[in-house]
C-alpha cells in the first residue's frame, strides 16, 4: 500500500520554530521521498488557528481576537466565497418578536427534529444562546429585515412550533431578506478584519500536526499560489471546513465542500460521528443539483418513471405527488433502482409541467421554467424536468461537546476531549441536528458554536501563552503523502473515481436502505477507495495545481463517502434521515447512540457513544424519547 | 535571504489583505417588500486583490498560473449556480481571451454572488459599468440565448419578481413536510 510506504518514509528534518510572531516565519526545508525532491516549508506560531473562513470559521476568528488571541486564518477561498454565501433561509432564535416565544420551545421542536438522536446538553446551549447570538450580530451590522416597528421580523419555517409542539406556529427564523447567508459572511468578515485576525487566502488546509501524546499542535497547509508548505504552531485549532456534500453525485453545495476538515481528523486517528445521517430533497436538477421548489407539485407537477407511469399514486395513494419529501424521495429511488428510471443511464426521474397553465408558471412558481432552461436545458412546456433526491445538509462531522471540543473514545470515556482541537459548523457534530436538521438551525448552528469555541478558548487558555515545540517529524508524514500523491502515476483520471464515488453514494446511500444496497454499497465503495491507489495527476507543478488538489480533495471525498456507507449499513433501525425499508421503526432500545466511524489503515472501523439525555442545569428538564409525529 | 522574502511575501500579504474594505454597491433597481425595509443597496462588497493580481502572459508557466487560478476561482464560487454558469463559460473560453478580457474576467469574478447571479439570469438589472464588461456580456448572452431557446416568453418571471427556491418549501396540513424544511 502506497499509504504504507509513505508512513515509514523519515528525512532530515528542521525543528526551528518562532514563537507569538505574528509576521515572522522561518524557512525550513524538508527532503522528502527521494533525494532530487524538495519542499520548503515555513512555520508559524499563534494562539489560535482556525481553518475555513465561512460562517462558523469567522464568528470563531472574531472570537478569538476580541479576546486578545493572536490568530490566523486559513482557508482555500476567499472568505466572502464560502458556501455560507449560499445560504437563504435565516436565523432561529426564539426572539418573540412576532409572538411570544421561548427558548425552550425551540428546545423542543430541535430534539424532536433530531429524532432524539441529539445531545440535548448541547441543543440547550444552542437555543438559550440563539437570542444572544442574534443580538451580538445585529449589533456587528448584520441587516436584519424589520417589522414595521423595527424590531428583528422573523417568519415562519416548518417544524417550529409554540408551547411544545402544542401552540401552533413558531415565527422563529430572522433573516436578511433573501440573502442572510451572504449578509452574514460579510458582516462577520468586516467584524474579522476589524480585529486584524490574519487571513491566509488560498491556502490549501492539508492535515493536523498532532504530537505523540494525542495533543493538536496545528495544521499543515500548502499556498497554492506559491507551492510552500507552512505548519502552523497554536495553542487552539478551530476547523470550519463545512459539509462533505460533493460526496453524492446530486447536491446543492458548492464544488468546494469536500469534507475536507472532517478527513482530516479522520486520518488523524479522530472519529467521525453519525455520517449515516444525510439531508435530501426530492428534486435537484439531475447533473447540477439546483433545487426545483416543492411547490412546483403544489401547483399540478406530476412526477414520471419511464413507463410514463404517475408512480406517487402507488406509493401514496391519497397524497400522491404532494406526500411528504421522504416519501416522495424514497419512491423516487424505488423507481430508479428498479429499473424505471428515465434517461439514458435509467438513473432519474422526470417531473412533467407541460400540463400546467402559462400563468401558473408565470405567476405562481417564478423562475421555474427560467432554472430548468439554464440548468436542464429543458422548455418545460414541452418537456420534463429530470430531477432526483439532492443532497443538501450533512447531520454527521467532527464530534464535539457543547462547548466545541473535539471528543473521541479513550478506553471507557465516551466524551475524552482531544486537547488543543475544536470543531464548528456543518464539519462538527455537536450533536444538535442529531438524525434531522430542522430548516434555519444550520446558520444558527455556525454562529453559536463558532462562537463557543472562542469563549471556550478564552476560557482555558492565555494570549501568548508559551507553547509545547513541535515533535521533530512533525508534518513529515503528510509530506511524503502529498509528493507521493502528486507524483501518482496511475491510469484512473480523478475526475473518473470522483463520478464513480458519487454515483456508488448517489444509487446505494442515499435515501433508499435496505440490507442489499448498503452491503452492496460498502463492496463497491472499498473498491472505488482501492482505485484511488490508480489514480493519475498529470500536473507535476506545485504552484496552482488544480489537479492536484481535486485529487487531495478526492481522498477526502471518499474518506468521508466510506465511513457514511459503513455507519449506514451498521445502524439497523429508522431514524430521522436514515430510512431503512427493512427496519422500519426506530429502536431507542438497540440504537439510542451515536455512530463514530474511525478510518484506520484505509479501512472504517464503528464504534459507538451515547446520545447525551441530561441538560446542563435546571432551566429546563430533559425530554424523553417519543415517537416523532408531526 | 529566502527568509527575508518570505517574511517580506507575508508583509505584502498582509497590506494587501487590509486593502480589503467595506464599500458600498448601489442596485438602481428596488423592489418594495411588504413588512420588512430591508435596502436594496448592498452595504457590502468585498476587494479580493484584483488590482494587485499580476497579468503576465509572457510564458507558458506564467500563463498556466493564472488560468490555472482564474478557473479555480470561478469554479469555487460558493454559490451552486455561479460554479455552474460561469465556470462552465470560464473553463470552456478562458484559452481564448486576450489581456483586455482577462482584465475584465477579473472584474466580474470581484463580484458579490447574490448580484451577479441576479444580473446574469435577468431577474435583476445589471448597473451599466457591469453591463459594458465584455466578459459579463459574454456570460449573460450565453444564458439568455439558453432561456430564449428553452423558455417560453409566457412563462417567464416578470422582471424584478423574485425566484421560488428550494429551500423555501413551507406546505400546511397533513401533507407538509414531516419536519419542516430542512
Amino acid at each position: 500500500m502506497w499509504r504504507c510506504i509513505a508512513r515509514g518514509l523519515r528525512g532530515p528534518a528542521s525543528t526551528r520554530s518562532t514563537s507569538n510572531h505574528s509576521l515572522g516565519s522561518q524557512l525550513s526545508r524538508f527532503f522528502s521521498s527521494g533525494a532530487n525532491s524538495s519542499y520548503t516549508v515555513v512555520d508559524h506560531t499563534y494562539d489560535a488557528v482556525v481553518v475555513g473562513a465561512g460562517g462558523a470559521g469567522l464568528r470563531a476568528a472574531i472570537g478569538l481576537s476580541e479576546h486578545g488571541f493572536n490568530t490566523a486564518c486559513i482557508t482555500k477561498l476567499f472568505p466572502t466565497r464560502s458556501h455560507t454565501v449560499a445560504a437563504q433561509g435565516g436565523i432561529n432564535a426564539a426572539l418573540g418578536n412576532m409572538t411570544e416565544d421561548d427558548w425552550r420551545w425551540h428546545m423542543y421542536d430541535t430534539v424532536k427534529g433530531s429524532d432524539w438522536l441529539g445531545d440535548q446538553d448541547a441543543i440547550q446551549y444552542m437555543c438559550r444562546e440563539a437570542p444572544k447570538a442574534v443580538i451580538e450580530l445585529e449589533n456587528y451590522g448584520l441587516p436584519f429585515s424589520r417589522t414595521e416597528d423595527g424590531k428583528i421580523y422573523q417568519r415562519a419555517f416548518g417544524g417550529q412550533s409554540l408551547n411544545y409542539g402544542k401552540g401552533g406556529q413558531a415565527y422563529r427564523c430572522a433573516c436578511a431578506a433573501d440573502r442572510t447567508g451572504h449578509a452574514l459572511l460579510h458582516t462577520l468578515y468586516g467584524q474579522a478584519m476589524r480585529h486584524n485576525t490574519q487571513f491566509f487566502v488560498e491556502y490549501f488546509a492539508l492535515d493536523l500536526v498532532m504530537n505523540s501524546d494525542g495533543t493538536c499542535q496545528g495544521v499543515i497547509a500548502l499556498n497554492m499560489e506559491d507551492g510552500t508548505l507552512h505548519r502552523f504552531k497554536a495553542a487552539s485549532t478551530i476547523l470550519a471546513t463545512g459539509g462533505y456534500g460533493r460526496a453524492y453525485f446530486s447536491a446543492t453545495s458548492a464544488h468546494t465542500c469536500t469534507g475536507d476538515g472532517n478527513a482530516m481528523v479522520a486520518r488523524a486517528g479522530i472519529p467521525l460521528e453519525d455520517l449515516e445521517f444525510v439531508q435530501f430533497h426530492p428534486t435537484g436538477i439531475y447533473g447540477a443539483g439546483c433545487l426545483i421548489t416543492e411547490g412546483s407539485r403544489g401547483e399540478g407537477g406530476i412526477l414520471r418513471n419511464s413507463e410514463g407511469e404517475r408512480f406517487m399514486e402507488r406509493y401514496a395513494p391519497t397524497a400522491k405527488d404532494l406526500a411528504s419529501r421522504d416519501v416522495v424521495s424514497r419512491a423516487m429511488t424505488m423507481e430508479i433502482r428498479e429499473g424505471r428510471g428515465v434517461g439514458p443511464l435509467k438513473d432519474h426521474i422526470y417531473l412533467h409541467l407541460n400540463h400546467l397553465p402559462p400563468d401558473v408558471l408565470k405567476e405562481r412558481l417564478p423562475g421555474i421554467s427560467e432554472t430548468a432552461a439554464i440548468f436542464a436545458g429543458v422548455d418545460v412546456t414541452k418537456e420534463p424536468i429530470p430531477v432526483l433526491p439532492t443532497v443538501h445538509y450533512n447531520m454527521g462531522g467532527i464530534p464535539t461537546n457543547h462547548y466545541g471540543e473535539v471528543v473521541t473514545i479513550k478506553g471507557d470515556n465516551p466524551d475524552a476531549v482531544v486537547p488543543g482541537l475544536m470543531a464548528a459548523g456543518e464539519t462538527a457534530c455537536a450533536s444538535v441536528h442529531g438524525a434531522n436538521r430542522l430548516g434555519a438551525n444550520s446558520l444558527l448552528d455556525i454562529v453559536v458554536f463558532g462562537r463557543a469555541c472562542a469563549n471556550r478558548v478564552a476560557e482555558i487558555r492565555r494570549p501568548g501563552e508559551k507553547q509545547k515545540p513541535l515533535e521533530k517529524d512533525a508534518g513529515q508524514r503528510t509530506i511524503a503523502w502529498l509528493d507521493k500523491l502528486r507524483n501518482s502515476n496511475g491510469s484512473l483520471p480523478t475526475s473518473q473515481i470522483r463520478l464513480n464515488m458519487q454515483r456508488v453514494m448517489q444509487t446505494n446511500a442515499a435515501v433508499f436502505r435496505t440490507q442489499e444496497t448498503l452491503e452492496e454499497g460498502c463492496q463497491l465503495i472499498d473498491k472505488t477507495w482501492e482505485s484511488f491507489h490508480d489514480v493519475q495527476v498529470k500536473d507535476r507543478s506545485l504552484i496552482w495545481n488544480s489537479d492536484l488538489i481535486e485529487t487531495i480533495e478526492l481522498e477526502n471525498l471518499l474518506i468521508n463517502a466510506c465511513i457514511t456507507m459503513y455507519s449506514a449499513e451498521a445502524r439497523k433501525e429508522s431514524r430521522g434521515a436514515h430510512a431503512r425499508e427493512d427496519f422500519k421503526v426506530r429502536d431507542d432500545g438497540s440504537w439510542m447512540k451515536h455512530t463514530v466511524g474511525f478510518w484506520e489503515n484505509e479501512k472504517v472501523r464503528l464504534d459507538y457513544r451515547p446520545v447525551h439525555l441530561n441538560v446542563l442545569d435546571d432551566e429546563v428538564e430533559s425530554f424523553p424519547p417519543k415517537a416523532r409525529v408531526y | 535571504m529566502a527568509s527575508f522574502r518570505n517574511a517580506a511575501i507575508n508583509v505584502f500579504r498582509a497590506i494587501n489583505t487590509n486593502k480589503a474594505t467595506i464599500a458600498a454597491s448601489t442596485n438602481s433597481l428596488h423592489t418594495l417588500r411588504p413588512l420588512f425595509c430591508y435596502s436594496r443597496s448592498t452595504p457590502f462588497s468585498s476587494h479580493t486583490e484584483a488590482e494587485s493580481l499580476q497579468i503576465d502572459l509572457s510564458n507558458e508557466e506564467s500563463k498556466r498560473c493564472l488560468f490555472n487560478r482564474l478557473l479555480y476561482r470561478s469554479k469555487q464560487r460558493g454559490f451552486l449556480e455561479l460554479d455552474l454558469v460561469l465556470g462552465k463559460w470560464v473553463e470552456e473560453n478562458i484559452h481564448s481571451l486576450d489581456e483586455n478580457r482577462i482584465k475584465a474576467l477579473i472584474h466580474v469574478l470581484d463580484l458579490e454572488n447574490p448580484d451577479l447571479w441576479k444580473w446574469i439570469s435577468g431577474q435583476e438589472q445589471p448597473p451599466e459599468s457591469v453591463s459594458a464588461n465584455l466578459v459579463f456580456a459574454a456570460v449573460r448572452e450565453r444564458v439568455k440565448k439558453n432561456l430564449d431557446i428553452h423558455s417560453a416568453p409566457e412563462v417567464r418571471a416578470t422582471p424584478g419578481q423574485p425566484w421560488v427556491r428550494g429551500w423555501d418549501d413551507i406546505k400546511k396540513g397533513q401533507d407538509g413536510p414531516v419536519s419542516g424544511n430542512q
